[in-house]
């Protein structure tokens, strides 16, 4: 008798494809369609998870845009403390959907925010990147030049990339209640102060995620018509929830959520590739053997996983081969979250 | 004993040392020309210091590398030992001349401050800082080992910027000057936390705070031997030994 399943690939099958290959054994894993080529050039955003991918990319000699690259005199021990060397640009962490598609719109003049600046101690703060400056800028003027040079690098970055690594990480924000605007740190941790009458939360639905995403995709192609773009979502674990529910339950449903517009994304969009970072960590073949102590952090040798299968799996055999320096030279230890701002203040 | 025998008297007659960057080097050839109780050793060019060049340890603190070779031919001419023997008459120029920053050629492509060009990147004064605080960091920590261990009399201000030095030209002469200030900082809060004095001589700048032509040396960072002899003099003055002259 014959039925669908009879011509169906082994990938198709969990014995075969998971359960006796076992966790190392696991191939074909992705449904990548435009694998990163040579010349590629690629730029990244996203969670803490993306520092991995950029650092990554980097090592590997891939033709990794950096718009925002580091003074030479700055030691390198500074480099993320400033914000330097995480992302393309140095934009920090963009954790929502609703930050990435402001984040477009305020670098092509489409939204200005009416908080620019935040203020704490007479030190000064991007809200829009709060963590970017250990001490703060020195005045406002201040904080809103680098904010302006920083979203002129950003457009730049726009016009020259040919694929976009987007890692999804949260569904849950705080915005402001006057314009919309959203903040990947709650007002009051790192500067300003939280004020109910002007922030609230968010936890933002599948609906919404969808739509925001759909439009920075397109503003995207807009100036880029032939761009291509990886989507994956952060296997990190949020540090905490605002939603009322119990952290384990929440993360579950944001990842859930992000999960599905990616797969949603990849269907609408044949320039949109999903990137399985996220099964390759939290898969219970895997056993949790990518986490650290925590069970929240990568470890080093879980990012390692991950992006062998990457590198396998989503660039061209002919890819750029080991590191024109020697490997990542930063520790996983120095991704940078915002969110360890906010773990601090766990009872 | 009498008072002219002592050991602080005989300290104040044995020549200063002074020891540095390219600064030192046209103060040692200002040296030749005049009869001045200062034994000068150039020991290399600004960038040397700013990479970890000295190491205190149990036999005491000794110079690294080509800055360390240098100060070994410099001693062996001079009979010196070593560092050790430099007690209470070293003067260094170090880290107080801000053309090794303010020359960078970054500033092709980024600015700072409220008239950044808004063409280039922005750096932020927190970044600056950090940048100037990871170029000092070397120096700093000499004077910390020379202070701790006596040797330091004094600290040698580098030559203000020269109006026609290209980071005057692109930047302007007040933000240059802000450059050199913020440069300095590291090393002027390290001499000021033990004591030591900073030379420096009025009268040489012009009214926006430049060299004055007539000190400006041979190429447009450096100073004139004139500069250099003022220095020297202004040198002898600050640490008491002028009257022995």
């Amino acid at each position: 008798m014959s039925h669908p399943y009879k011509s169906l690939p082994p990938r198709a099958f969990w014995r075969g494809a998971v359960a006796e290959p076992g966790p190392d054994g696991i191939r074909d894993i992705g449904n990548c369609r435009h694998k990163l080529r040579p010349g590629d050039v690629i730029a990244t955003a996203g969670s803490c998870f993306a520092q991995h991918i950029s650092r990554r990319l980097q090592a590997r000699g891939f033709r990794y845009l950096d718009v925002e690259p580091p003074p030479r005199r700055l030691p390198e021990a500074e480099h993320n403390r400033f914000g330097y060397g995480l992302f393309s640009a140095r934009y920090g962490n963009i954790y929502t959907s609703a930050q990435l598609l402001q984040l477009l719109r305020r670098a092509t003049g489409r939204l200005v925010p009416r908080e620019r600046a935040w203020e704490r101690d007479g030190r000064w703060y991007d809200p829009f990147r709060p963590t970017l400056e250990p001490n703060g800028f020195e005045s406002e003027a201040e904080t809103l030049l680098a904010q302006d040079s920083h979203l002129q690098a950003v457009r730049g970055m726009l016009e020259r990339m040919d694929v976009f690594v987007f890692t999804l990480g949260l569904t849950e924000a705080w915005r402001s209640k006057e314009d919309g605007a959203v903040y990947p740190v709650c007002p009051g941790i790192v500067a300003s102060a939280f004020d109910p009458a002007r922030h609230e939360f968010v936890n933002l639905d599948y609906e919404a995620i969808l739509a925001d995403m759909r439009r920075a995709l397109g503003v995207l192609r807009k100036i880029r018509p032939e761009l291509r773009v990886l989507l994956t979502v952060s296997p990190v674990p949020l540090t905490a929830t605002a939603s009322g529910e119990h952290v384990l339950t929440a993360t579950t449903y944001s990842k859930s959520v992000l999960r599905a517009v990616a797969g949603r994304l990849t269907e609408m969009f044949d320039w949109v590739d999903y990137f399985p970072s996220y099964e390759l960590v939290t898969a219970p073949v895997f056993g949790g053997r990518a986490y650290e102590a925590d069970l929240r952090g990568i470890a080093s040798t879980g990012v390692d996983f991950v992006m062998e299968s990457f590198l396998r799996e989503f660039c061209l055999a002919d890819a750029p081969g080991p590191a024109r320096a020697a490997g990542p030279a930063k520790t996983e230890d120095d991704v940078v979250c915002d969110e360890l701002v906010l773990d601090f203040f766990a009872p | 004993m009498s008072p002219a025998s002592s050991p602080r008297a005989e300290l104040g007659r044995r020549p200063l040392i002074l020891i540095g960057d390219s600064h030192a080097a046209i103060h040692a050839r200002a040296l030749r020309q005049v009869d001045l109780p200062v034994l000068a050793c150039p020991l290399g060019s600004a960038p040397l210091f700013t990479k970890a060049f000295a190491e205190a340890g149990p036999d005491g603190l000794t110079l690294q590398g080509e800055i360390g070779a240098r100060f070994a031919r410099f001693a062996a001419a001079n009979g010196l030992r070593d560092l050790a023997d430099c007690q209470g008459r070293l003067v260094i120029s170090l880290g107080l001349a801000g053309a090794l920053f303010y020359a960078s050629e970054d500033w092709k492509w980024v600015d700072f401050g409220p008239q950044a060009d808004p063409g280039k990147r922005y750096l932020s004064a927190g970044v600056i800082d950090a940048m100037i605080a990871g170029m000092q960091a070397p120096v700093v920590s000499f004077i910390g080992h020379c202070a701790a261990a006596g040797l330091l009399v004094a600290a040698m201000m580098g030559p203000p910027p020269q109006k026609r030095h290209p980071a005057v030209q692109a930047l302007g002469a007040e933000r240059v000057l802000e450059l050199a200030a913020r440069c300095d900082g590291p090393v002027r809060d390290a001499l000021a936390a033990r004591g030591i004095p900073i030379i420096n001589v009025r009268g040489v700048t012009d009214a926006e705070g430049l060299l004055l032509e007539a000190y400006w040396g041979k190429d447009d960072a450096h100073g004139s031997q004139g500069f250099s002899r003022r220095m020297l003099h202004e040198l002898l003055r600050v640490t008491g030994r002028a009257a022995s002259r």
